[in-house]
């Protein structure tokens, strides 16, 4: 290994010389030799040495310690005192300059050369630690995850700057106050933290995940989910517990995208629920409006021409028949009610006609106001009640039925209860368009559907809307 | 003499033909406008001032019933009689509330509408048979329905389950945890419960379940 490359700062020409000559006999190469401070900072800018050999007392403004605490704050090189000075205040400012040496005058070679060797050692070791402290510090400080430090006693001892981010606390404020006060963490579904989770782990020095759904309370009050955290204990070389690492994610804009996919989802359903709705009725339409008018214009036109024998009676009774089914098949689309009604009335009537048809007992209440909602709404809880109905007849043999619709200052809700053999696992695998649809209708409502459902009580649904969610048209 | 002046009301011009010629039989009438949808029909009500107005609920903007009750909330003695495809209770009921003086079903025979002309024309109102019809079968179901009414509640299982634990005093959270349902469910069914039993509240409630022996 080729010898070590210095620099001698020395006022005295003679030391300086000697120095040289020793240390080259050595075998070590002498950069450079300076009589001042000043000049020794502007070699060391220029070439960088390995070490720098100080004297203390030197020509120019600066003492050769003022130098090396400039030398040891700008350039990476260790310093070696050398020097006659030997007094307590000299030694107690040369010290706080960390030197790699002191080393008084006279000395002896094998001394120097000891000192040089020590130091070069030293400071390689250090400077290779430093590195990899700072490329530990550099990934820590870098990455998106939140990293906290905690000692034994429940202190923060580090956060990097992701962590600093979510909790709003700055390191210096942080640093040492308990992990409660700065990782404030709580459920985010019960919103109850009767302990804080981290503190276990520690009681326990095992390693552990942390719970989901946790929510942090940054010092501001903003509230931030957390997730995909861990727990790892820090440990000293012989392996006691020193505290602990938590590590984990900011999952606010994991949060809001899931957020946006299911807002996109729910809002193609409603296009794709809607667009269907558009279409029956506009095919209802043309056939109550279109096909129907045309057939009663005929029947009245017919009358006009044809004689009231029993020919023009089969056409006309067969232009009935023409009528009433163009009524029906509209009817079944898209009830006209829906148009022309509030929604209490065309729940009255839907039930009504069911239990004509089916015979079953259904019974139905209505309470509060009669909003004017838009038509879309009302057909919404219009297919609910018509598919909770209809279930509750076909796959749960229910008895007897009861509808009732609520319109208060708060909210409008639908509950259909029977009193059926309730929603067995085949229903729910079978029917399963069925409950779908009442959910998807319930949700594009804005609302909640809610099913409660055993064999002995009977199946129980309810649509809760809050008012606001309600398009109501002007009133009249 | 003065002809009696008649205005149409319909989207269809199949229909306003139709109506035009059964009428065109009696020579004392006269057709003089027709609207093909709601908002121009009460304008026309307005400048034309007819002696009658033949009216169909469904056009493209507003419907018959509410053309019938804003010309009605400014001349109450407007002879108005519907023509509809519907024969539908709630429809006949709401024409019948804002005050129409007729109502006849598309579908039947011109002398139906013949009939209602000439009636409304002397002052009478004027609802053909199959309205009657009805009219009547609401009436009796409105009849045999509250007698039920008043006799007997009928309550749901469920809900005689929730009124017996209202009675022994739970809250909505102890019968939501011991129904294994939620609180929401107990709220809907109590509050259903009240307007089923016209209670106000909960000691009213387990009152009036006793009263009707829903309780024992």
């Amino acid at each position: 290994m080729s010898k070590a490359t210095i620099l001698i700062v020395e006022d005295s020409f003679i030391v300086s010389y000697h120095l040289q000559a020793t240390l080259e006999n050595e075998g070590y190469t002498v950069v450079g030799k300076c009589d001042s401070g000043e000049a020794a900072i502007e070699f060391i800018s220029k070439t960088s040495p390995d070490i720098v050999l100080m004297d203390i007392m030197l020509n120019g403004q600066l003492d050769g310690i003022q130098a090396a605490s400039l030398i040891k704050n700008r350039f990476n090189v260790p310093v070696i005192y050398i020097t006659a000075l030997t007094d307590k205040d000299t030694i107690n400012r040369a010290k706080h300059t960390e030197p790699y040496g002191y080393v008084t005058k006279p000395f002896e070679d094998r001394e120097i050369f000891t000192v040089i060797e020590m130091a070069l050692y030293k400071h390689d070791i250090e400077s290779r630690l430093r590195q990899s402290e700072e490329k530990y510090f550099s990934t820590v400080n870098c990455i998106s995850d939140a990293v906290v430090a905690i000692d034994r006693s429940y202190q923060i001892s580090f956060m990097n700057p992701s962590a600093i981010a979510v909790t709003q606390w700055t390191l210096e404020e942080a640093l040492g106050k308990p992990v409660m006060e700065i990782l404030h963490l709580k459920d985010e579904i019960t919103h109850d933290s009767p302990v804080n989770p981290i503190q276990c782990p520690i009681g326990m020095g095992n390693l552990s995940r942390m719970p989901d759904e946790l929510v942090l309370v940054g010092r501001h009050g903003r509230e931030i989910p957390i997730g995909e955290s861990s727990l790892s204990p820090l440990l000293d070389s012989r392996g006691n517990f020193m505290g602990l690492i938590v590590v984990f994610k900011n999952m606010s804009e994991k949060r809001d995208h899931q957020n946006l996919i299911l807002e996109l989802e729910r809002s193609r359903k409603a296009a794709l629920i809607e667009g269907q709705e558009k279409e029956r009725w506009r095919i209802a339409k043309d056939l109550h409006d279109g096909l129907g008018q045309m057939l009663n214009a005929i029947k009245m036109n017919a009358k006009l021409v044809v004689q009231n024998d029993s020919e023009g009676l089969n056409l006309s009774r067969l232009l009935d028949e023409a009528i009433q089914e163009s009524v029906r098949i509209s009817e079944n689309l898209l009830p006209a009610k829906l148009r022309d009604f509030d929604l209490s009335v065309c729940l009255r009537s839907l039930c009504g006609s069911i239990a004509k048809t089916t015979g079953v007992n259904i019974s139905y209440e209505s309470l509060g106001e009669n909003f004017k909602m838009i038509q879309s709404q009302k057909v919404n809880f219009h297919r609910i009640t018509q598919e909770a109905v209809n279930n509750a007849i076909k796959h749960a043999q229910a008895s007897s039925i009861s509808v009732q619709l609520y319109e208060g200052n708060d909210m409008v809700r639908l509950s259909i209860e029977d009193n059926g053999r309730g929603i067995t696992h085949d229903d729910a695998l079978s029917g399963r368009n069925g409950l779908i649809n009442m959910r998807d209708r319930a949700e594009i409502l804005g609302g909640k559907l809610t099913i409660e459902s055993d064999q002995r009580r009977g199946t129980m649904i309810i649509v809760e809307v809050p008012l606001e969610k309600l398009v109501l048209n002007e009133k009249n | 003499m003065k002809k009696i002046k008649i205005l149409i009301a319909d989207d269809h011009a199949l229909i306003r033909d139709g109506v035009r010629s059964l009428l065109s039989k009696n020579k004392e009438l006269v057709v003089a406008g027709e609207a093909s949808n709601g908002t121009d029909a009460v304008e026309m009500y307005h400048t034309l001032k007819p002696d009658l107005m033949i009216l169909d609920i469904s056009m493209p903007d507003i419907n018959g019933m509410e053309v019938a009750q804003r010309i009605l909330k400014s001349d109450t003695e407007a002879k108005i009689i519907i023509l509809s495809m519907y024969d539908d209770e709630d429809y006949i009921d709401q024409c019948m509330e804002y005050g129409v003086k007729g109502y006849v079903v598309k579908n039947e025979t011109g002398d139906e509408l013949d009939f209602a002309v000439k009636n409304v024309l002397k002052g009478q109102n004027y609802f053909s048979s199959q309205v009657q019809k009805v009219i009547f079968r609401k009436y009796s179901s409105h009849v045999s329905r509250r007698k039920q009414k008043e006799s007997d509640v009928k309550l749901t299982s469920r809900e005689v389950e929730i009124i017996r634990l209202i009675a022994e005093g739970f809250t909505s959270q102890q019968m939501a945890d011991k129904l294994f349902i939620s609180p929401r469910t107990v709220e809907t069914h109590r509050a259903n419960l009240m307007k089923k039993l016209i209670a106000k509240n909960a000691i009213e409630l387990v009152r009036k379940a006793r009263e009707m022996q829903i309780l024992t």
